[in-house]
């Protein structure tokens, strides 16, 4: 049990990382779901909406 | 303090760039690499008493007066957002058709430093350029760089904070003509006095002797084929695929996955936690990053080959096919940034000014197969095709080949007016930096880590979860109880005249709209077990493709609609709902006819019998057919008016 839910928390914050990231990501347009996007930096698609 | 480096196309900004910043920004040796401005701090080893000095890249502009959407921005930068100073950086390969736009800057009052680049280059013609006569000339100071090695940028710099600190206004120039033609006889004048060229310019030269085979009329596209085809088989059949493999097999098919089970069983982890963690995180990342050495391998050669000056040969070399199309060569250069990313490709469509053809390179970018479609083209080949050499290439030959047919069909069903002429600047043919395509190799090493542990977790851990559990949230001994067997089996239907059949091909084609390595993890999530390597011969994706219909999904993966971050940029590009619509209805639809036509042709020609869905396909095709025939007769029928009404 105490191993479940060790794991089972550890999972979660990886988990809950990439959640932010992606939806940080999302939020500011940049790239969206190709989050990790080389040229993320160069991209500004809501500025050209 | 707020420094503005503009200059022309392909002068060498974007690499000076990265050196005083230290930032990986894309670089290409080829103009209209960069079309958007980008910021960032001055590395401390630059700046006198560790003072924040912002530096802003500018898009290549050959006038201040903008003819392109990009050099409009650099426009609006220079005149709007007052920067303390400009570094305008003239390449000193081309010195008097750079100092057209330097003297236009000249004429702000903004204080500018010219940075003298590509000195690399003078030095190697022999040519002679006296810094000091062209800044008095100029009335501004001239230092002498190369971008490249970072040589004079440090006096760069202490030049350009010592010019803020003065705080003089920049001095106009003498001219005062009325036209460009005198403002170019002004230059040309100037320059006599400070240029002194050993070359002679009517000698055929180096660059000169090996665009006369590369750049030829007839041997040039074959010459293109074979080094693209040279580029993919090392990396997906040679150097990348065997690394690959090594990956797949040893580390993310058994090193890995074995030490996550003995410790997970060690500690006593429910069977379920340990299933998601194993065969759901450690399943599905792992099959997209063990393509990692692949990618890596790519994009090396790729950036080998485009330093080297290579690829700006290849839009000449094209521009001819293109403008039977409606396009030009110019198209191509978003084409080859898209295949790193279609996002940046879509985007760099930006710097065609004709909107007919801006719109249809922007439809068409996507076919090229991007970054994100490699690891689908590997698992594919590996599994059926691990023999051959030709179908990694050929994805690519099949993509320039769907975008000259469907140049021609949209200028056909859409375009209306005549494409503008092209004229492109070719670089000279130089040594490709080992440390530039590392760097740009790194990068996108690092993009794709990155988007594995992210959206790629993200999307494998729900699709684990969709195909372990049932609609009540009970655990499901047998898949195809499962949500995502359900989700799946709404979208199959539509797949069969394809060829492709079960609920897990429709799930992977839907995740793959998120991000295209979706497919991959998504087939590793649903068809990995214990005994089951996915990208073997005898793995589990055998049994539900036949070597014809694995094609088939390669193509419709390959060239249906980009993932949803590439629709957005296409939906910024087209810059109108209908256009967009109209954009991924035509990729869906050259997408799914493509494959329609691979599985039921190659059934028929490999196999010497129809394949399933064969009545279900002929009525596809005629209604597709039919449609497409209405639409080009309706809009031939309002060219004629439009033509009549003028």
């Amino acid at each position: 049990m105490i191993a479940d839910i060790s794991i089972g928390l550890i999972l979660a914050i990886v988990l809950g990382l990439a959640f932010i990231k992606s939806k940080r990501d999302l939020k500011n347009n940049k790239c969206g779901s190709c989050s990790g996007c080389a040229n993320k930096n160069t991209c500004n698609i809501v500025k050209f909406k | 303090m707020k420094i503005a480096l503009a200059g022309n196309p392909n002068s060498g900004k974007t690499t000076l760039f990265n050196r005083v910043t230290g930032k990986t920004e894309y670089v290409g040796n080829w103009p209209g690499v960069t079309v958007e401005k980008k910021e960032a701090n001055i590395k401390s080893k630059y700046t006198l008493n560790g003072e924040v000095i912002r530096v802003v890249d500018l898009p290549g502009a050959y006038s201040i007066s903008p003819f392109t959407g990009e050099e409009a921005i650099t426009r609006d930068f220079v005149l709007g957002e007052n920067p303390d100073v400009i570094v305008n950086i003239v390449d000193g390969a081309n010195l008097s058709r750079s100092l057209f736009f330097t003297t236009q800057l000249l004429e702000l009052g903004i204080p500018v430093v010219i940075a003298l680049n590509k000195t690399d280059i003078i030095n190697q013609r022999g040519d002679i350029v006296d810094a000091k006569a062209l800044g008095k000339a100029l009335h501004c100071s001239v230092i002498e760089t190369t971008a490249n090695t970072s040589k004079g940028l440090k006096e760069l710099i202490t030049e350009t904070i010592k010019v803020v600190n003065t705080k003089d206004g920049q001095t106009a120039l003498g001219f005062e003509g009325e036209n460009d033609v005198e403002r170019q006889k002004f230059i040309d004048q100037m320059v006599s006095k400070s240029h002194i060229k050993k070359r002679d310019a009517s000698k055929v030269h180096f660059s000169d002797k090996v665009d006369r085979i590369v750049a030829h009329k007839w041997l040039g596209i074959p010459i293109f084929f074979l080094v693209m085809w040279a580029v993919f088989s090392f990396s997906i059949n040679g150097l990348g695929g065997y690394l690959s493999g090594f990956m797949n097999d040893v580390v993310f098919g058994e090193i890995i996955p074995d030490a996550a089970n003995g410790f997970l069983e060690g500690v006593g982890v429910n069977s379920l936690l340990q299933s998601l963690i194993v065969e759901g995180v450690i399943g599905g990342v792992g099959a997209v990053v063990g393509f990692l050495p692949l990618i890596m391998v790519l994009f090396f050669s790729l950036a080998l080959l485009e330093d080297s000056g290579y690829m700006a040969r290849v839009a000449v070399v094209m521009d001819r096919f293109f403008k039977k199309i409606g396009l030009s060569g110019k198209s191509i250069i978003p084409m080859i940034i898209g295949s790193g990313c279609a996002i940046p490709g879509v985007m760099a469509t930006r710097t065609i000014k004709n909107i007919n053809e801006r719109r249809m390179t922007t439809i068409l970018t996507p076919f090229v197969p991007c970054g994100a479609k490699l690891p689908i083209i590997a698992l594919f080949v590996s599994v059926f095709f691990a023999d051959s050499t030709w179908v990694g290439p050929s994805m690519y030959i099949i993509a320039i080949t769907m975008i000259m047919l469907g140049g021609l069909l949209l200028k056909k069903m859409f375009a209306w007016e005549n494409t503008s002429s092209f004229i492109m600047e070719l670089p000279e043919y130089k040594i490709p930096s080992i440390k530039h395509a590392s760097v740009q190799m790194l990068s996108q090493a690092k993009a794709f880590i990155v988007k594995a542990t992210t959206i790629i977790l993200l999307c494998n851990t729900a699709v684990w979860f969709a195909q372990a559990y049932s609609w009540s949230f009970q655990p499901v001994e047998n898949q195809s109880l499962s949500i995502l067997a359900y989700l799946g089996g709404l979208i199959a239907p539509l797949l069969i005249p394809l060829g492709f059949v079960g609920w897990q091909m429709a799930a992977a084609t839907i995740t793959g709209f998120i991000a295209k390595e979706n497919v991959v993890g998504t087939l590793a999530v649903l068809l990995l077990s214990s005994d089951a390597v996915l990208h073997t011969v005898s793995g589990p994706l055998s049994g539900f493709f036949t070597p014809v219909t694995a094609f088939a999904f390669l193509v419709f993966n390959l060239f249906t609609p980009p993932c949803f971050a590439a629709i957005g940029a296409m939906n910024a590009e087209l810059g109108s709902k209908k256009w967009l619509f109209r954009a991924v209805g035509f990729q869906l639809g050259v997408g799914y006819i493509l494959a329609l036509l691979v599985t039921h042709i190659g059934t028929l020609i490999f196999e010497g019998k129809t394949a399933p869905g064969f009545i279900y396909a002929l009525i596809i095709l005629i209604s597709t057919i039919s449609y497409v025939t209405y639409i080009i007769k309706k809009v031939d029928k309002e060219r004629l008016e439009f033509k009549e009404a003028a």
